[in-house]
């Protein structure tokens, strides 16, 4: 292939094509010529010679570009002849060889030892038949030529097919289809017909037998006879002429030929003597000029950093000259040792040198050994591994914990210089979440050192203890004694509990109390977590890391001692993970109440607020990060902690409702986001009050029953009594609302009552007569349509118990008022009892056994009215209000119907 | 270059006979390769092929050089059954192998078993260069071929004389003997003919 495109100096050549083989047929081994185009430009250009797919390089003999003689391989079938040249590539070819197996036949001479046992048994077991021996060197009994352009079978296939027959004639276990599958395959039908007839007419020509043979080869016979007969004349005429019988002038002979034999060979035996002392002497030489090579020869194996290779040439020189007496060598092997010496420490420093590979390391250590260095390489490399480990471990720490310091500086000063680098609590948040922690940062890079470096140390320590370091060496039984093992085993543990303890102290530092001083300081004191939201986000992470973490090194199938402490430190982790994530959702869900935004949504006839939907996400959030494990403790705590997080959205609810306008000032200066909140929002206290008893209510009806599901289904334990506590904190809540908003909304209307029950002056006893139903009455029913318009228009659910509530307070006020009356004249009595029975009439919708018998009481006091006039005159006015009054008091009557 | 569409180059299957040593292999190589090879070793059974230009059309041309010796005699059945056209050569410096001639000229018209002797064949006497050795006259092959009804064409392996020719004498006779033939089978099974040939196309 040309490498420059272009270029006229090498112009790519065409592939190679072979267009024509002699011959084209032929048993393995047979000399081919193949003739063609492009089939190399010189002997070294033709890199490829296929026959039928069996490489014939090495027999080939390049002649000309296009003429290259081969000898074929063992193949049998039609193939094709792929020539490969380096200047044309991979060729094609025209033609094709045919490839055959012969069987020496028994009157043919062969070359070869053949094995007769096939077919001279099978000859001899049919020696009845006529048929002549001849029949078995025809190959191709058909007659036909095997002009078939390839084979859908391959000569595998068939092997498979066939297992029992054979494609050979004169075999016991001939089988006729197999062979016509061979060697006939894409033959016609007529063909073969063709063939049957021939093979008919050859077998007619046989069956004249043995005859017709001795016939066609009737000299050949006539030639073993007259040999025979001369042989034997031959042997009789020496029988009778010699003195001596026959087999001792054999001896003779042979005797003689020995002894011409052995002159004739004497010479060359010499030289072969000759030959080899010259060669002994050589190697003599050889071995003294490698030792004096020796030391310049290591010097730059040692350089190339071919230790193997100065291994053994120092054991050769050990083995050859280590007992001399000659002063030379004495002198030189004494310069190698030296060397050696100097190789030796040169390998300890090499070895101590970290990091570096595990096979690095355990070449070097087989290379020691074999050095046959004093003390224990192995041991010390690994003493020293351990003290690298522990070293980065510690250095990873102060490093991480001076980045810390480093940042916390430059915060603190951010803060107090510049003022509004971090107004925004937004953005602090955001860059906290994009910038990890400088734990988390911390954690990832002992995990990462502990992830690369501590599997080498383990195995080369298990390699270690189970003496595979020294199989190479093998020359000394360095059997290791258990106490290393042991003191091997306590270093990884160290390393372990070291990485645990590191670890712990950044993330867990409170289980680390029970330590002595002076060895707690060794772990480093991180920073208390102020900023609770930036480090618990990145807590799932940590945990994921750790035990990714405790899984590889579980499957390095570490001993038990040194796992438990990474084990550990993953289910503290994931505990604390768990705790602090459920911290971090109760204290989101406490500062809910900032995001409150008072728009209501109506939701199955109460109102709520976007808030309750809030909550659950949060709740839910969490729940999807955290997956519950089996520790009973954990869980115990697990499921107190969420009654705590289900709990603490009433806390929220509670704080919105009540400190709002204490705190409302405060929130909007320091957090900007409420600031989208205006005042002019805000609704008033009432308002808030509905809306967060329906939000309560919703909460406690709809939502904490479907996150107790979602719960249950993570696997929390306890759920029940988790929502019993939780509902329970919810009714009190509610009970609180309501109370609070019932105060709020009755104590006006009920003081009003006084005012006007009194207004004018009015006295029960001095009245001179009814008046009709004052003003106060319509006042105070106008009134509770009102409230009622308030809570109707945010939760009408609540209307019934909510007026119930007032009516009640109203009831109760009337009948204090009533009872406090010093008597009554007939007039004021009348009047008393209209004005009574109006507002109960009005508010009987919202009645209950309380207002009932508050009114019950009230009219108790006010002396009867027994005249018919008055009577009369009671129901008229009552009438008469009910329908100047019909509209307001509709308005009750169908939302009592309403809210049925 | 090459066109592996439906169009199919024409191959044309020459078989070489005759007796040892005539120069049955000289003239292929001559043929094939322009090269003359001096040093004589017995062919057993060769195959050539490569394309050539008859008349304008790209045409294949294998050629199956085949022993002369007589060891060999019993294995020419096969060969000559699947040869389309035949080169019989013979020596003008020796005689046996003009006579031998005949003998193959029999057994190719056996095989082929063709009763109105239309086989493509010329009868070729090889080593023409060797004038002052002839041995058969150009009169006596001359009436051999009359009597055979084929052409008969004196060659030079050596000096490249007419070697070209045979081939594509032989080459021409064959494909105008196909066209023959074609014609014969359409007439015989013309449906059948265009069904299969279609066949090809999808193929």
């Amino acid at each position: 292939i040309s490498d420059q495109p272009n270029g006229k100096v090498r112009m790519k050549r065409e592939p190679p094509k072979v267009t024509g083989l002699s011959p084209k047929e032929g048993p393995p081994g047979c000399k081919v010529t193949i003739r063609g185009e492009n089939l190399g430009i010189n002997a070294k250009d033709l890199i490829g010679v296929s026959i039928c797919g069996v490489n014939c390089l090495l027999s080939s003999d390049w002649i000309s570009p296009s003429k290259v003689i081969c000898r074929t391989g063992p193949v049998k079938g039609k193939g094709d002849v792929i020539l490969t040249t380096k200047s044309g590539g991979v060729g094609t070819c025209t033609v094709t060889f045919t490839g055959y197996f012969v069987s020496t036949g028994p009157l043919q001479g062969s070359a070869i030892w053949v094995d007769e046992s096939t077919t001279v048994d099978g000859r001899l077991a049919a020696v009845h038949r006529t048929s002549s021996p001849t029949f078995l060197e025809d190959d191709n009994p058909l007659g036909l030529a095997d002009d078939g352009s390839g084979s859908q079978l391959t000569l595998a296939d068939l092997q498979e097919m066939f297992s029992q027959g054979s494609t050979n004639l004169v075999s016991e276990d001939f089988d006729a289809v197999r062979f016509l599958l061979e060697t006939h395959q894409t033959s016609s039908f007529e063909d073969l017909k063709a063939g049957c007839q021939y093979l008919k007419r050859t077998s007619a020509q046989r069956s004249e037998g043995p005859l017709a043979f001795m016939k066609a080869n009737v000299s050949a016979f006539m030639d073993c006879q007259q040999s025979l007969t001369a042989m034997h004349d031959k042997f009789l005429k020496d029988d009778v002429e010699g003195e001596n019988s026959i087999c001792e002038s054999l001896e003779n002979t042979l005797e003689k030929c020995n002894h011409k034999a052995g002159k004739l060979f004497e010479d060359v035996l010499n030289r072969k003597d000759k030959a080899d002392s010259t060669r002994n002497a050589l190697n003599v030489l050889n071995r003294f000029k490698f030792l004096f090579n020796l030391p310049i020869n290591m010097e730059r194996n040692i350089q190339k950093g071919d230790y193997e290779i100065v291994v053994t040439d120092y054991e050769r020189a050990k083995s050859l000259f280590a007992d001399t007496e000659v002063e030379v060598f004495k002198k030189v092997y004494k310069e190698v040792e030296s060397r050696i010496d100097g190789l030796r420490k040169q390998l300890l420093e090499e070895l101590m040198i970290l990091p570096s590979t595990l096979d690095q390391q355990k070449d070097l250590i087989r290379c020691l050994t074999s050095l046959v260095s004093s003390g224990d390489p192995a041991w010390d490399c690994l003493l020293n591994q351990h003290k690298w480990l522990m070293g980065l471990l510690s250095q990873c720490k102060e490093d991480n914990l001076q980045l810390e310091k480093e940042d916390g500086d430059k915060n603190w000063e951010g803060i107090t210089k510049q003022g509004r680098v971090k107004t925004s609590h937004h953005s602090s948040f955001d860059s906290d979440k994009f910038n990890p922690p400088h734990k988390v940062t911390f954690l990832e890079d002992l995990v990462e050192i502990v992830e690369e470096d501590l599997p080498d140390f383990w195995k080369l320590g298990s390699a270690y203890c189970k003496g595979e370091l020294y199989t190479t060496g093998g020359k000394k039984d360095r059997s290791v004694d258990a106490k290393k093992e042991n003191l091997f085993k306590k270093k990884l543990t160290e390393i372990c509990r070291q990485f645990a303890y590191l670890v712990r102290a950044a993330f867990l530092p409170q289980t680390l109390v029970k330590l002595p001083h002076d060895e707690r300081k060794k772990f480093g004191v991180w920073k208390e977590d102020n900023k609770q939201d930036s480090g618990s986000a990145w807590l799932p992470h940590c945990v994921r890391i750790v035990r990714s973490l405790y899984s590889l090194l579980a499957s390095l199938e570490l001993p038990a001692v040194s796992l438990e402490y990474i084990q550990n430190l993953t289910l503290a982790m994931r505990s604390h993970c768990m705790m602090s994530l459920f911290q971090q959702a109760i204290q989101d869900i406490k500062a809910l109440h900032h995001r409150e935004l008072w728009c209501i949504q109506l939701e199955e006839n109460s109102g709520i607020t976007t808030l309750p939907l809030l909550f659950e996400n949060i709740v839910m959030e969490t729940l999807q990060l955290l997956k519950l494990f089996k520790d009973v403790a954990v869980q115990k705590q697990a499921s107190r902690l969420s009654a705590e997080m289900l709990k603490s959205f009433a806390t929220c609810l509670d704080e919105l409702t009540f400190k709002t306008d204490v705190e409302a000032d405060h929130h909007m200066d320091s957090v900007g986001y409420i600031e989208s909140v205006s005042t002019d929002n805000l609704p008033s206290m009432e308002e808030r009050l509905v809306i967060v008893l329906g939000n309560c209510n919703y909460v406690a009806n709809q939502v904490i029953p479907r996150l107790k599901e979602h719960f249950v289904r993570h696997g929390y334990p306890d759920m029940k009594r988790v929502e019993k506590s939780v509902q329970l904190a919810y009714s009190e809540l509610d009970d609180k609302l309501f109370e609070a908003y019932t105060e709020q909304k009755s104590d006006p209307v009920v003081g009003l009552l006084e005012q006007g029950m009194y207004a004018g002056y009015l006295d029960w006893k001095t009245l001179d007569r009814p008046v009709g139903v004052r003003s106060y009455v319509k006042e105070a029913i106008c009134n509770l349509i009102s409230i009622h318009a308030e809570v109707y228009a945010i939760s009408p659910a609540f209307i019934s118990r909510m007026m119930t509530k007032v009516v009640e307070s109203l009831a109760e006020e009337v009948c204090r008022l009533i009872s406090c009356a010093e008597g009554f004249n007939n007039a004021g009595a009348i009047q008393a009892r209209l004005e009574l029975l109006a507002l109960k009439d009005s508010l009987l919708s919202y009645g209950n056994a309380a207002s009932n018998s508050s009114f019950k009481e009230a009219f108790n006091f006010i002396p009867s009215v027994n005249s018919a006039r008055d009577k009369k005159y009671l129901e008229e006015e009552l009438n008469t209000f009910k329908s100047n009054m019909r509209l307001q008091l509709m308005c009750f009557n169908s939302d009592a119907f309403d809210s049925v | 270059m090459s066109k592996p569409k439906t169009q199919v180059i024409p191959l044309h299957k020459v078989i070489m006979v005759g007796s040892g040593g005539v120069g049955k292999s000289a003239l292929t190589l001559q043929f094939m390769y322009d090269e003359f090879v001096e040093d004589y070793e017995p062919t057993k059974a060769d195959s050539y092929r490569k394309k050539v230009i008859l008349d304008g059309d790209e045409v294949k041309i294998d050629i199956l050089d085949t022993a002369g010796q007589e060891d060999y005699a019993a294995i020419r059945d096969n060969y000559f059954r699947s040869g389309e056209g035949f080169l019989c050569v013979f020596s003008i410096t020796e005689q046996e192998s003009f006579q031998a001639s005949s003998e193959f000229r029999e057994q190719i018209l056996r095989v082929k078993n063709d009763k109105n002797d239309r086989i493509p064949f010329v009868l070729v006497g090889n080593k023409s260069d060797l004038e002052e050795r002839r041995q058969v006259s150009i009169e006596e092959a001359q009436a051999k071929a009359a009597d055979w009804n084929v052409t008969y064409v004196e060659t030079s392996a050596k000096t490249r004389a007419n070697v070209d020719k045979v081939f594509f004498d032989l080459m021409r006779e064959i494909r105008n003997h196909k066209a023959e033939d074609g014609q014969k089978q359409k007439q015989k099974t013309g449906k059948k003919q265009g069904g299969k040939k279609k066949k090809c196309v999808i193929l």
